[in-house]
């Protein structure tokens, strides 16, 4: 591979990781759900698995905003970014925390992510993110007591 | 400043050991995986978490994975705040991480927050663990904290 791949490699991981983090940014509390939609593609996909799966841009947006109504408050907090990228196409691996307002109750949330990614006029676009939820659980229990509470009543 | 093939050496042993890191924490949070885990030392490694026990060579090491993933049934290993250093001719470094663990330990619900000093060694092309040097700042039930309970026991 030339000096100048191996630089664009890193650089591109980098602009990945920059991505991801913007995205976790619009998740957090007042929420903005066009900026969140606006990383994905037109036809991207999120799918929170027990949660749901939205597809487009569109179905992303809505479900983001409602946030509002059902999390008052949470913070995002992600890390541990595992980022491939082969020429225009990535993927990605992260760890999530959240502190969530969750019916009025202090929650802890712990998740992996993992994400596919294509560049497209310069831009890292989310195809596909997806969630792995470990617990949800209410500040005054733990997961043991109570591993998840119910986010979509 | 160094030459442009040095620079870009330099950032992609800082990228092969975050790589590795994170392998070692999603591997941990596998139920420990111990094959996996073990694979990712060298013969001769040292992984010595103080309380937790010393254990040298990839045998003692895989039997401390093996003791770990009958204990802890859950955990998830946040690996965060590190920095890594790395020099010519880039076959070996250091990195200093910070974790914070939710776990499961024998049926209860445990935080636990400690720092890593690690050295890394590159063996036929991909890095590994030389040492790894876990610093146990609190070891705590959920229910309790670090205050009140910083250590509990393992067992």
């Amino acid at each position: 591979m030339s000096i100048e791949d191996r630089i664009r490699t890193l650089e591109e991981i980098e602009a990945v990781r920059r991505v991801l983090a913007a995205v976790g940014a619009t998740c957090d509390a007042p929420y903005d759900g066009a900026a969140f939609a606006g990383h994905f593609t037109e036809d991207g996909v999120m799918d929170l698995m027990e949660m749901g799966v939205y597809t487009g841009r569109a179905a992303i947006q809505e479900f983001i905003d409602g946030m509002r109504a059902r999390v008052p408050f949470t913070m995002h907090y992600w890390d541990g970014y595992a980022i491939d990228v082969d020429g225009a196409e990535a993927t990605a691996t992260w760890y999530g925390f959240e502190t969530p307002n969750l019916n009025g109750t202090a929650h802890l949330g712990g998740l992996t992510h993992d994400a596919t990614l294509k560049k497209i006029e310069g831009c890292w676009m989310v195809t596909r993110l997806g969630q792995q939820l470990h617990f949800m659980t209410p500040y005054d229990k733990g997961w043991v007591r109570q591993r998840v509470t119910d986010q979509t009543a | 400043m160094a030459d442009l093939e040095e620079r870009v050496q330099r950032l992609e042993a800082i990228e092969g050991i975050r790589r590795l890191k994170i392998r070692y924490a999603q591997l941990c949070d596998a139920n420990y995986d111990p094959p996996g885990l073990t694979a990712l030392f060298t013969e001769d490694a040292v992984w010595d978490g103080g309380d937790l026990g010393r254990y040298e060579g990839h045998d003692q090491i895989r039997g401390f994975w093996e003791g770990a993933s009958k204990s802890f049934t859950f955990a998830l290993h946040y690996m965060i705040g590190h920095t890594i250093d790395v020099d010519p001719p880039f076959t070996s470094g250091t990195g200093h991480w910070y974790i914070w663990e939710p776990a499961t330990v024998n049926g209860r619900a445990v935080f636990l927050g400690a720092t890593y000093d690690d050295v890394y060694q590159k063996v036929g092309g991909e890095w590994r663990f030389k040492q790894v040097n876990a610093n146990l700042h609190f070891f705590t039930p959920y229910e309790d904290g670090w205050v009140k309970t910083p250590m509990m026991p393992m067992d």
